[in-house]
């Protein structure tokens, strides 16, 4: 049997376009999710699912609570276009996505825990989206996980 | 990989997810006040922002704030990458 959870769109524009007189969707699809501490679970923080990403990135201050188990022990560039470079630990965490009816089964997830807090929270693919089927329609504002 | 032997976490309060569509339908007017910091929802208000996600948590804790939505107010288009560039730091 498998587990549907539901994700959110959120629109918003680009602000100095929309003052050019120009409307640019600024679309993002989130989830909310939990991550294993020694003594329990975080608190639900709301990630950006990221198709473009290869895996998942958590910032210092969600990190520094987990209860993880460090991969690789050298750090690596994580770069954005545009912006400088923030530095990153391979590291297993343990996950759980939420909606407001369904939770899904923990999962292990190879994740880069950031040095700092430059980033969002961000669900990739690694471990994350390749465990699962996604949908996303935003003419229907639908979109989900379906976990087997 | 799912984990068989560890019990799913709590779900969230109801007030979690009021509090998360608020955030989503005022986007707009956040992003106007707050571009670029982190921020705690709690009951369809703003209750701490701040460029840093740390002193919002400190923020939070301190007024003992029970699943506050923590939220990232990103102003323009932001793409997230990265390359494997595998330094010797320790």
């Amino acid at each position: 049997m498998s587990t549907n959870i539901a994700l959110t769109f959120q629109t918003n524009y680009d602000l100095a376009l929309l003052s050019a007189g120009l409307k640019v969707r600024l679309v993002r699809m989130f989830v909310n999710v939990r991550f294993k501490t020694v003594g329990g679970w975080t608190a639900p923080y709301e990630a950006i699912v990221d198709t473009g990403n290869p895996i998942t990135i958590i910032p210092q201050k969600i990190h520094q609570q987990l209860s993880s188990q460090i991969l690789y022990p050298r750090k690596v560039d994580l770069l954005g276009i545009g912006q400088g470079s923030v530095r990153g630990l391979l590291a297993n965490v343990i996950m759980s996505f939420h909606d407001p009816q369904t939770t899904s089964p923990p999962m292990q997830a190879k994740t880069y825990l950031l040095d700092d807090d430059s980033a969002p929270l961000i669900v990739g693919y690694e471990d994350g989206l390749t465990e699962l089927r996604m949908i996303s329609d935003y003419p229907q504002q639908q979109a989900g996980f379906e976990i087997p | 990989m799912q984990i068989q032997n560890i019990s799913p976490p709590p779900r969230p309060p109801e007030r979690y997810w009021e509090d998360s569509d608020w955030g989503v339908k005022n986007i707009q007017v956040l992003t106007e006040k707050y571009p670029d910091e982190w921020i705690a929802i709690f009951e369809k208000k703003v209750v701490a922002h701040h460029g840093e996600l740390g002193q919002v948590l400190v923020g939070v804790e301190s007024h003992g704030l029970d699943s506050p939505v923590i939220k990232r107010i990103e102003r323009g288009i932001r793409v997230y990458k990265y390359s494997v560039d595998v330094s010797n730091e320790l």
